[in-house]
């Protein structure tokens, strides 16, 4: 049952309690009993949601692989055929959804998922059928323009996302042909506008964080491509202030209690990944006035864009700042001072790297000071400290351009940071803060993402017996860490628990019989992430249902652009799990119509 | 009414694109069809690509020398003039700014300009192969490309060329593997 029909209910019983016809007891029994009612047909909604967004992106990526199999012992009319088919019966399809009154919206979804990645299919096939050029630039731009309209006339917020990221894609590929990726920006408006208006219709402020957060992470990817690198550095400028204003207007929603800071956390992400990467010598390198590019190649003209974007950033940032609806308390000066550092570095590139380097160690350290983050900050300071840790580690691992006296500095502030969050704050102490919760479970699940590789098919250890030895220890740790938030989330789901301690007998299983466990860890990651989501629809933590929704993509988009398995097996297994979504859907959809009439 | 006003909007999109995805299978077959064939001698290697699938990358020993270079620029869309050489196998001849009224020609980017070296950017550098062909026909390319002919057919018709055939050892490439 629908909601405009719970609260039309309800007011109707309001009348009767209020002309006494019954009484306040009955009218709260019955109050509860619609809620609990609405709250049960809310979450099946959800998962179908979930469940049809999965089902058409494995459905339409099936198809994609199993035509990039290329057919070439077929005839070309057979061929074009094959992609003419089923781009007709999508349309087809479509065409009788819009006919059809009352469809519930997730199928317009489902539809225009598929629609829009047949649309690449058709533009791809006909390139390769005819042997047609391979410049990736003209066929993401194609895919692009022609899959726009997908997005307005079945009102699909998915193909919308899709659309994001292809024109993102173009961005990168123009850029790397050495064309100019300024178009971005009208195209990219096509987009957002169709999601603004989406947002605002829905009303759910998850939905808008998720929106949020998509469109800033296209213009995060896109400010940078669309740079005509003229100026050698001028991207750091650029980067930070973005960040900054991300940010800083994450101020001007103080009084919406209920907002998710979508712009906050990613303003945070990216001082803190720009604090880590920017401590890289050889970034430094060739910074300044000194080095602007005259070649044919750099549009001289177009760089003037470069200009105008840095001078608008900053007007923005003062127009955030004189607006006076946002305070410069000393957190959000701590996050806007590494412009100091930047423009440092942008005017001595020779010493860029060293002021970065005691940025990021005096910015990491404030993030662990309780007097400077008050609580309502400290997810802020507790995301952007996770970040630090994590790429800080990544950093050590891989032994990139750190030489080993920093090398040295940054283990001892790790030492220190587990010091003091570990053992002497009383309040959150290790294990229960919930960003050492996020390392773990961060950790744990990228060691199974890492399993899914086939060519990780038997566990390797490098050779150098030390490092091997880390290599042990970090996977039992984040392994055991993983596994243990994991049985944490799922205490009390026997059937989950199965799931979940089946794991290490796949693991003993094919290390000891050598057999090849791609398959099985491809299949148990999946069903962690659909598990995860499940549990979090149920729990009514929309960050658990995120976490799990965003594993199985991510999964999904790995399996669709690895290159060791053929096309045919994945293009048949994707297609396969997708239809099982649909099915799922077709049957469950109609189950919760039936419950509704009831 | 809105509703059908909406519907009409599909129908003409969905007709859109259906036209444009057969309008360029059409044209392909028209050059294939009517264009004129030339050979041109290849160096193929086996890359990937995620959406096409595996492909043969095409490189080619193609180049014009031409005294006035210095009248173009890096990334000028130009028409280049055919010429097929005694051995069969066809070659740049000059380069025009205007499209020649007649004879064999194709529209090309210029890559880059070295001196009076003219570099391109073919329109036909990439032949896509069946999966299961992909890795054995790169094999055989390394056999085969010591002094035997690997070359490819393509159709030219009024400034555009599209692929006809990749062939080994003289043979069409998919044969050539069956054999």
């Amino acid at each position: 049952m629908n909601k405009k029909r719970f609260k039309w209910i309800l007011r109707e019983f309001e009348i009767l309690k209020s002309e006494g016809v019954i009484s306040s007891e009955v009218f709260a029994d019955v109050q509860n009993y619609y809620q609990r009612k609405s709250e049960s047909s809310d979450n099946k909604a959800k998962i179908l949601t979930v469940f049809g967004i999965l089902g058409g992106l494995l459905i339409g990526g099936g198809i994609i692989l199993l035509l990039a199999h290329n057919w070439s012992s077929f005839s070309r009319i057979i061929q074009v055929s094959f992609f003419l088919a089923p781009l007709i019966a999508v349309q087809l399809i479509s065409g009788g959804l819009l006919l059809k009154n009352n469809v519930r919206h997730i199928w317009y979804e489902t539809i225009g998922i598929i629609y829009f990645l047949l649309i690449g299919a058709a533009v791809a096939m006909v390139s390769r059928i005819y042997h047609t050029g391979g410049e990736l630039e003209s066929f993401f731009l194609v895919w692009a323009i022609g899959g726009l309209p997908v997005l307005y006339l079945l009102k699909s917020d998915a193909a919308a996302v899709l659309y994001l990221a292809v024109i993102t894609a173009w961005a990168a590929a123009a850029q790397s042909s050495g064309g100019s990726a300024v178009l971005y920006w009208p195209l990219f408006a096509a987009a957002a506008l169709k999601l603004i208006l989406s947002i605002r219709n829905s009303g759910s402020r998850y939905y808008r964080a998720f929106i949020e957060f998509l469109l800033i992470a296209s213009v995060s990817a896109s400010l940078g491509l669309s740079l005509e690198k003229v100026l050698p550095g001028m991207w750091i400028l650029i980067y930070c202030s973005f960040f900054v204003l991300l940010f800083l207007a994450e101020g001007l929603y103080q009084g919406n209690r209920s907002r998710i800071p979508a712009a906050g956390i990613s303003g945070t992400i990216g001082i803190s990944a720009m604090a880590v990467l920017l401590t890289i010598d050889s970034l430094w390198e060739d910074v300044g006035f000194s080095f602007i590019r005259e070649a044919h190649r750099f549009h001289q003209t177009a760089a003037a864009a470069d200009y105008v974007v840095f001078g608008i950033l900053v007007v923005l940032i003062l127009f955030v700042i004189l607006s006076r609806r946002v305070k410069l308390n000393r957190v959000n000066l701590m996050f806007s001072s590494i412009l100091i550092p930047a423009a440092g570095g942008f005017l001595f590139p020779a010493y860029g790297a060293v002021f970065f380097h005691v940025f990021t160690l005096l910015f990491g350290y404030s993030l662990t000071i309780k007097e400077i983050i008050k609580d309502k900050q400290r997810f802020f300071a507790d995301t952007g400290l996770v970040l630090l840790f994590l790429s800080m580690l990544i950093h050590l691992a891989i032994y990139d351009g750190f030489s080993a006296h920093w090398i040295f500095l940054y283990s001892c502030f790790l030492i220190v940071i587990f010091i003091k969050k570990g053992l002497f704050s009383g309040s959150c102490g290790f294990g229960t803060d919930k960003a050492w919760r996020a390392v773990c479970f961060i950790s744990g699940i990228l060691i199974l993402y890492g399993l899914s590789f086939s060519r990780f098919d038997l566990p390797i250890f490098p050779d150098d017996e030390l490092l091997s030895i880390g290599f042990l220890l970090s996977m039992i740790i984040s392994g055991g860490a993983a596994a243990w938030y994991l049985i944490m989330l799922f205490k009390r789901e026997r059937s989950s628990a199965i799931i979940i301690s089946v794991f290490p007998v796949v693991v003993l299983l094919t290390i000891f019989t050598g057999m090849s466990g791609t398959l099985l860890y491809n299949l148990y990651l999946f069903a962690i992430g659909i598990a995860v989501v499940l549990k979090g629809i149920s729990g009514k933590s929309m960050k658990t249902a995120n976490a799990g929704i965003i594993i199985s993509i991510a999964l999904i988009i790995t399996r669709f652009f690895d290159v060791d398995m053929s096309f045919t097996a994945r293009g048949g297994a994707f297609i396969l799990i997708g239809l099982l979504f649909v099915l799922f859907n077709v049957y469950f959809s109609r189950r919760l119509k039936r419950e509704e009439l009831k | 009414m809105r509703k059908s006003i909406f519907f009409i909007i599909f129908i003409l999109c969905a007709a859109a694109q259906l036209f444009l995805s057969v309008s360029s299978v059409v044209f392909n077959e028209r050059v294939l069809a009517r264009g004129e064939v030339h050979r041109f001698r290849t160096v193929p290697v086996d890359p990937y690509d995620p959406f096409r699938g595996k492909y043969v990358d095409l490189d080619f020993d193609l180049s014009l020398t031409s005294s006035d270079s210095g009248r173009y620029q890096d990334g000028e869309k130009v028409f280049v003039i055919l010429e097929r050489g005694a051995d069969g196998y066809s070659d740049f001849s000059s380069i025009s700014d205007t499209s020649p009224s007649a004879g064999n020609f194709i529209k090309m980017e210029i890559d880059y300009i070295s001196g009076d070296e003219i570099y391109f950017n073919i329109p036909f550098d990439r032949y896509y192969i069946d999966e299961d062909y992909a890795e054995e026909a790169e094999r055989a390319y390394q056999r085969e490309s010591i002094g035997t002919e690997t070359y490819i057919e393509v159709r030219v018709l009024n400034g555009r060329s599209v692929i006809e055939e990749l062939f080994l050892g003289g043979l069409p490439v998919i044969d050539y593997l069956k054999s």
